[in-house]
């Protein structure tokens, strides 16, 4: 191994448990669908293909519980194929009606080709069961998955910290139950840390975790090698630092590559450029136009969406291969630098959300293709690698305290803690607390009961989710996300009071589990934590 | 039926026109749980958000002893900085107020410096200042939000999470009360933990707290482990 420094690429897949039965056709399912077709099973088809040409690659993704728990619902299975076969159904209409149009043919060809294969992938070949797919993948070695908050809770915002340690015991226990094996690794909700966290992490022999460059950067003792190498708190949990160089890369919206105006344009979809009754029956119930998935145009530049020119997937897939060129050339200099400066092999870590690659950049998954085949084929300063692999290769590493941090805008916690969210924490707090307060109260309880206290124990953990308070900051999805955290702290309140009376209403209970179902093998003396919750007074 | 992909409907769709189902947002939660709280909430290096419940009996004492002069009196959050302090010693800490308002139930309080421990009381301040305490509040550290000025660097050997954790559980549960044979091993297998520990100045405290009758490898001062 003669590579002059490593990276890490890690992608953190993730959406919200958003499940309805109550509904035949709900618009926020949507978000899993979209994010399968255009996120999750391409890169699966791109590992897949990998490893069968035998290109050394390694990624490291983080599956989160309640991403898990969607992907594994048979009501959500069968939902998306009925969302797959509805888009082909369009696709194959799509062809016929551009066949003489050569601006949009190609476009047309390839949505009906790319969509045949996730039928293809879906139906024949993972039966629905995607997660196994990623577990055969980390099996061969060539992907680390890591877990994450069991519903993505932002921990460092949790006043009782035995609520957070039943966040990460869940989803310690979830991940076991899914790939066969403890989690070594975990992606902290937004990155989100402060002192004490890793002590709950370490209770569940995880080994390490992420931060953004700052919560590295700033640690006490200064690290020795900034964010290129990482560091080992004081409980033995490793902290490994994002890079920013290759962040931004991607991530900035001027410069970034995903700005480019030969890619495809978000905004400008058939759901709404399409004469009314031929994109109504692909609509969702209402009528509504919203975006349906297909769609023609490129970004084209700073222009409005009529102005937009007609998208060219060739022109679109040679410049993926560019941009990956132009990011390995990046890295290579960065290491090279980085070597000559640190005395060491630096490691970068480039973190992403997962659903940039195919969802909001649609030539994502072809960007990482090319990249590792040229990280392959085309030089030897850098090797890919995972967290594990460098921590067992790299043992020794400097020990610091990091500071408080997240990834979130402005580096810390005002996106979820703000005037438009900050109004849930004293009910969160409160519910957490009653809990706890249950669980120790109820150390052996059975049948009825015990279930009534599985289930206010997944209502909290379903009112705890971070991205509520997300939602309620970026705009989009308010009345939902606010709606989802009064709806589970009232169901939780229901319960927990018919819990206190011993008269537990058996109907309603048995609707919140079907409804509200993650976590079906959930003991709610996961918050136990054998003393009175501490009221805070 | 559209005949061509060039059509564009009169509708243009913005990044957040997506029009939800729902414009029912949840019914409402509680105004109040029946407690008397205070919480505190690091936000970033100068932000702490606070929220409070109060009940109505918890003035009773306040107006047996002050009576009609709790009328003039003005909400107050004050703000503690504890940094580096004994709990005994909090309550003569270095501290500010903020006044707020009878009616509210949170705030978010600036701090002059980052990087700061700090407790919060809610009160009542009368016009001559003597101040009521009626609720206090957790402890929070906010970051510095700046590199650290301590450069003394030191660095450990993990090979796993259960074998640290193992020599953690040899560091901190000496069992003196066990025979010498038993202690000595304890105390051979706590000397390997601590032998893969260098700093560059100081050894840890705990050396200091080594029975005489040690193992004569005893490291010294310390090697720089590069």
């Amino acid at each position: 191994m003669n590579e002059v420094g490593q990276l890490c690429l890690v992608l953190h897949a993730h959406l919200p448990y958003v499940r309805h039965p109550e509904y035949e056709d709900f618009l926020e399912e949507d978000w899993l669908f979209e994010a399968i077709t255009e996120t999750y099973l391409p890169l699966l088809d791109m590992m897949t293909r990998l490893v069968t040409e035998k290109i050394n690659f390694r990624l490291t993704m983080s599956l989160t519980p309640p991403l898990c728990g969607m992907l594994s619902d048979p009501l959500l299975q069968s939902r998306y194929r009925r969302y797959l076969y509805k888009l082909i159904d369009l696709s194959e209409r799509e062809v016929h009606r551009t066949k003489q149009d050569p601006a949009f043919a190609a476009s047309a060809q390839m949505y009906l080709r790319k969509l045949t294969r996730c039928r293809q992938q879906y139906d024949d070949w993972y039966r629905g069961n995607i997660l196994q797919a990623f577990r055969q993948l980390q099996d061969q070695g060539v992907l680390e998955i890591i877990t994450c908050a069991a519903t993505h809770g932002y921990l460092p915002l949790m006043a009782h910290q035995q609520a957070a340690r039943a966040q990460i015991r869940v989803a310690a226990e979830d991940y076991q139950r899914h790939f066969g094996r403890r989690p070594r690794g975990i992606w902290l909700a937004e990155c989100a840390y402060q002192q004490g966290v890793d002590a709950l992490l370490a209770e569940s022999g995880i080994r390490y975790f992420f931060l953004e460059a700052h919560g590295l950067l700033y640690a006490r003792p200064r690290p020795r090698y900034g964010v290129y190498a990482p560091i080992y708190c004081s409980t033995g949990v490793a902290a490994f630092g994002r890079d920013m160089e290759s962040a931004h890369q991607v991530w900035s919206g001027d410069t970034g590559y995903p700005g480019d105006p030969r890619y495809r344009e978000f905004y400008r979809d058939v759901g709404y450029d399409l004469d009314y009754d031929y994109i109504k029956p692909y609509l969702h119930n209402d009528g509504v136009r919203r975006n349906v998935g297909l769609k023609y145009f490129k970004i084209t530049g700073k222009v409005a969406l009529n102005a937009k020119e007609p998208y060219n997937p060739d022109e679109a897939r040679d410049l993926a291969a560019q941009h990956a060129g132009n990011f390995m050339f990046n890295r290579q200099k960065q290491v090279q630098y980085l070597a000559g400066l640190l005395k060491k092999k630096p490691l970068i870590v480039s973190m992403y959300d997962a659903e940039l690659f195919g969802h909001w950049w649609y030539e994502g998954p072809d960007f990482l293709e090319m990249l590792f085949r040229k990280l392959h084929y085309d030089q030897n300063d850098i090797r890919p690698i995972t967290p594990s692999e460098y921590l067992a290769e790299n043992p020794d590493n400097q020990l610091a305290q990091p500071e408080m941090s997240s990834w979130g805008d402005k580096g810390y916690y005002e996106v979820w803690l703000n005037k438009s969210n900050d109004w849930i924490y004293r009910h969160l707090h409160k519910a957490a607390e009653r809990m706890i307060d249950m669980a120790n109260q109820n150390p052996g309880a059975t049948g009825v009961r015990e279930r009534a206290l599985n289930q206010a124990a997944r209502e909290l953990y379903l009112a705890q989710a971070s991205d509520w308070a997300f939602l309620m900051t970026v705009g989009t999805a308010i009345t939902y996300a606010q709606k989802r955290t009064r709806d589970h702290l009232h169901r939780f309140t229901r319960l927990y009071e018919q819990i206190q009376r011993s008269s537990i209403d058996e109907n309603q209970l048995a609707e919140m589990e079907r409804r509200d179902n993650i976590f079906p093998f959930l003991d709610y003396r996961v918050f136990s934590n054998g003393q009175r919750a501490v009221a805070l007074t | 039926m559209q005949t061509s992909g060039t059509h564009l409907a009169p509708h243009s769709p913005d990044p957040g026109d997506q029009v939800s189902v729902f414009i029912d947002s949840g019914a409402p939660l509680p105004d109040t749980y029946g407690d008397n709280c205070l919480v505190i909430m690091a936000r970033d290096p100068r932000t702490i958000f606070v929220y409070w419940d109060i009940q109505p009996t918890r003035f009773e004492p306040l107006r047996q002893e002050w009576g009609s002069q709790l009328d003039q009196a003005v909400g107050v959050l004050r703000v503690f900085d504890i940094t580096g302090l004994a709990e005994e010693q909090w309550k003569t800490a270095p501290f500010f107020d903020v006044e707020v308002g009878y009616g509210a139930h949170d705030y978010y309080v600036n701090l002059p410096q980052p990087g700061r421990q700090h407790r919060i009381e809610w009160g009542l301040r009368l016009p001559d200042g003597t101040f009521l305490s009626l609720l206090t509040s957790n402890v929070v550290l906010l970051p510095r939000g700046h590199v650290s000025d301590d450069i003394d660097a030191k660095w450990i050997a993990v090979r796993s999470i259960e074998e640290y954790q193992a020599w953690e559980k040899v560091l901190h549960n000496v069992d003196l009360g066990r025979g010498s044979a038993d202690f000595s091993r304890q105390m051979a297998q706590r000397w390997q933990f601590l032998k893969s520990v260098f700093s560059m100045g100081i050894p840890p405290s705990s050396f200091t707290q080594m029975p005489s009758s040690m193992p004569s490898s005893m490291p010294s001062s310390g090697v720089a482990h590069e």
